[in-house]
C-alpha cells in the first residue's frame, strides 16, 4: 500500500513538472533556447500538450493516492501503468523538443569543418537518441520502480506507430516504377531475408535475433525490425542489435556508395536504384543520393526515395514468412506434429500488421485525402507581390545556370504573377531543389512564396505523420528502458557478421543488377 | 558464480520487463489498431475541415 502511495507521489511530481514547464513556456522563459533551436513554431503545440499531458498525470496521481489498490482492469491496464507512461511521455518530450533540434543544429553547424552533416549521416535523429536515452537510464539510474508497469506499454505504441506508418505511403508510389524494378526491389528484398535466415542457421544464433535481423537487414530500418519483433518473439536487446547493426552498416555504405558510383560512371537514375536498394536506412539513402547528385540537382534523390518507399510496402509479405519460417521451427522444436501453412500463418500473423495493410489501403483509396492541395484559380491571394515579381525578373536576365524550361516557367509566373498549372508547379519545385538561384528559391524567397500560395499540403497526414513520430519517440525510450549493457554482451558479435555478410552480399549484387538492368528510366 | 547468478537474474528481470501489460499478444495488437485508427478518425474530423 506505501509502494503504491509512492506511484501517486510519482505521477503528482510529474505533472507538476509538465505544468510548471507550460507556464514557464508561456511566460516567455524559454524563448532564446526555442529561437536558438529553431522550434518556435512548436511552441502552442508543446504548451497544449503539456498542460493535457501534466493535468493527466496529476488526476492519475490524485487517484492512486487516495484510493486502495485492487485487482481490476482499470488498476492493471490504467491506474498501475499511468505513471511509467507519464515518464516515458516527458521524455519523449525531451527527446523531441529539445535533443533532436540540438543534434540536428549541431549537424549543421560541424559540416563546414567535417565535410558532411553529422546529423544525417549517423542518424542522430529521435530513433536513435530515444534508444540511447532508456538505455542510458536504465544502465545507471535505474528504471524507478512506480515507472516499471507503464514501460510495459512502449511494445503496444510501438505498433501503433506501425500501423500509422502505413497511411505514408500509397498504391501510387509504386506506379512510378516500371515492372523491371519492382521485380528487382522484391528479389532484394526477398533474397536478403532469406540469405540472413540461412546465415542464421550456419552461425547458430537464436531464431528471435535471426529473424529479426532479417526483415531489418531485408526491408529497411527500425520500423521493419519492429514489426518482426513480436512473431518471432524477439528480446529488446535483439531489436536493438539489429537497429545498431543497420546504422553502422549505413554509415560505412554513406562513404562507399558515392565513390563507387562515380569510379564506374553511374548515371544518377543508376545510383539512386542502388542506393534505394542497396543502403539499409531510409535517412542514408537520401544522404548518399543527394552526396552523390551534381550540384543543383535532385534527380538522384528521386529515384533512390521511390525505391526506398516501395521496399517498406514488402513488409507484409515478409512478416507472413516469417511466421511460417518460425511457426514451423517451433514446431519442430517441441517435437509436435506439423502444422499447414495456412495455420500457421493465421496463428503466426501478428494482427497489427493487418491495421499497416489497413491504413495503407486507405492512404491509395485518397481517405486522407490526396498528398497535397492545388488550387489555381487566378485571384489577388494567389499572386505575388510586385517586389517579389522584380526579383524573378532579374534572376531570368542574369542567371546562366537556369534550364530552358525553368526560364519558361520562371517568365510564365512572372506575367501571370501566380503559378497557373501542374506542369509549371512540378518545373518551379524541382528548381527550387536545384538551389541554384537561391535568392528566389530560398524556404522564403519568391518562388517558394508563389508554390505555397497555390499548393498546401494535407494537414491530415502531416499531423498522422507527427503523430507517428510521437508514437516511435515514446515506444524507443521504453525499447531502451529495457536493454542492459549485460544483454548486449549475451547477444555477442555473430548478429553483427551476419548482417555485414548479408548487407555486403544485398549491396554487390544490387551494383551488378542496376547496371545490367536500370538504363535511363526506372 | 553469484555474479553470474546476478547477471542472469538482471536479464530474466529485463525480459519480463518487456512483456506487455496486456494477457496476450491479440490483445495487445487488436488494441493498437483501435487506438491507431480511432487517433486517424479524431485527426480527420478535427483537422479536415
Amino acid at each position: 500500500m506505501a509502494e503504491k502511495k509512492g506511484f501517486g507521489i510519482a505521477s503528482l511530481v510529474t505533472g507538476v513538472i509538465m505544468i510548471a514547464y507550460a507556464v514557464l513556456l508561456k511566460a516567455g522563459v524559454f524563448h532564446g533556447a526555442m529561437a536558438f533551436l529553431k522550434t518556435t513554431k512548436a511552441a502552442d503545440q508543446q504548451f497544449y500538450l503539456a498542460i493535457i499531458f501534466g493535468g493527466l498525470a496529476l488526476l492519475i496521481g490524485v487517484i492512486d493516492s487516495v484510493r486502495e489498490p485492487q485487482k481490476t482492469n482499470l488498476d492493471k491496464l490504467v491506474l498501475e501503468p499511468m505513471p511509467g507512461v507519464m515518464y516515458l511521455i516527458g521524455l519523449s518530450m525531451f527527446i523531441r523538443w529539445y535533443a533532436d533540434p540540438l543534434f540536428n543544429l549541431w549537424g549543421v553547424q560541424l559540416k563546414p569543418t567535417l565535410g558532411f552533416d553529422i546529423y544525417h549521416v549517423l542518424n542522430l535523429n529521435y530513433v536513435f537518441l530515444g534508444i540511447i536515452l532508456g538505455m542510458i537510464i536504465t544502465n545507471t539510474m535505474g528504471v524507478p520502480k512506480w515507472a516499471s508497469s507503464g514501460i510495459k506499454t512502449s511494445r503496444f505504441v510501438l505498433k501503433m506507430g506501425v500501423i500509422t506508418l502505413g497511411a505514408m505511403y500509397s498504391i501510387g508510389e509504386l506506379a512510378k516504377l516500371g515492372q523491371i524494378s519492382l521485380v528487382m526491389i522484391a528479389f532484394f528484398v526477398m533474397g536478403t531475408v532469406i540469405l540472413v535466415l540461412i546465415l542464421g542457421k550456419i552461425f547458430n544464433t537464436p531464431k528471435s535475433m535471426t529473424g529479426v535481423l532479417a526483415t531489418g537487414v531485408g526491408v529497411c530500418g527500425v520500423s521493419a525490425a519492429v514489426a518482426s519483433a513480436p512473431v518471432v518473439r524477439a528480446k529488446s536487446s535483439e531489436l536493438a542489435y539489429t537497429i545498431g547493426t543497420i546504422l553502422t552498416f549505413g554509415i560505412v555504405c554513406m562513404f562507399i556508395f558515392p565513390t563507387v558510383g562515380k569510379a564506374v560512371g553511374m548515371t544518377p537514375t543508376q545510383f539512386g536504384a542502388w542506393a534505394g536498394t542497396g543502403i539499409l536506412n531510409s535517412a542514408q539513402v537520401a544522404a548518399a543520393s543527394l552526396a552523390y547528385d551534381a550540384p543543383g540537382s535532385i534527380d538522384t534523390l528521386k529515384v533512390g526515395e521511390i525505391f526506398n518507399i516501395t521496399r517498406i510496402l514488402f513488409l507484409p509479405f515478409i512478416v507472413i514468412l516469417l511466421a511460417v519460417w518460425y511457426g514451423a521451427g517451433e514446431g519442430e522444436e517441441a517435437g509436435s506434429k506439423k502444422e499447414s501453412v495456412g495455420k500457421v500463418i493465421v496463428d503466426k500473423f501478428p494482427i497489427f500488421v493487418l491495421g499497416f495493410i489497413l491504413m495503407f489501403a486507405a492512404s491509395s483509396m485518397h481517405v486522407f485525402g490526396p498528398k497535397s492541395i492545388t488550387n489555381f484559380e487566378a485571384n489577388e491571394k494567389n499572386q505575388l507581390k510586385e517586389e517579389d515579381i522584380k526579383k524573378i525578373e532579374a534572376v531570368i536576365a542574369t542567371n546562366t545556370k537556369l534550364e530552358e524550361k525553368e526560364k519558361a516557367a520562371l517568365q510564365t509566373l512572372v506575367q501571370n504573377k501566380q503559378v497557373t498549372d501542374k506542369k509549371q508547379l512540378s518545373v518551379l519545385k524541382d528548381l527550387t531543389g536545384r538551389k541554384v538561384a537561391k535568392d528566389i528559391t530560398d524556404s522564403k524567397a519568391p518562388v517558394n512564396i508563389a508554390i505555397h500560395k497555390v499548393e498546401r499540403k494535407n494537414n491530415v497526414l502531416e499531423v498522422l505523420r507527427d503523430f507517428m513520430i510521437w508514437f516511435f519517440a515514446y515506444g524507443l525510450v521504453g525499447l531502451g528502458m529495457q536493454i542492459t549493457i549485460s544483454s548486449l554482451r549475451q547477444a555477442g558479435g555473430m548478429p553483427l557478421v551476419i548482417g555485414i555478410i548479408a548487407g555486403i552480399a544485398k549491396a554487390s549484387l544490387s551494383f551488378f543488377a542496376v547496371l545490367w538492368l536500370i538504363s535511363d528510366k526506372i | 558464480m553469484a555474479e553470474k547468478a546476478a547477471s542472469k537474474a538482471e536479464i530474466k528481470e529485463m525480459e519480463e520487463r518487456a512483456l506487455s501489460v496486456f494477457s496476450a499478444e491479440r490483445n495487445e495488437d487488436i488494441t493498437s489498431m483501435i487506438f491507431a485508427f480511432a487517433v486517424a478518425i479524431i485527426i480527420m474530423i478535427v483537422v479536415a475541415p
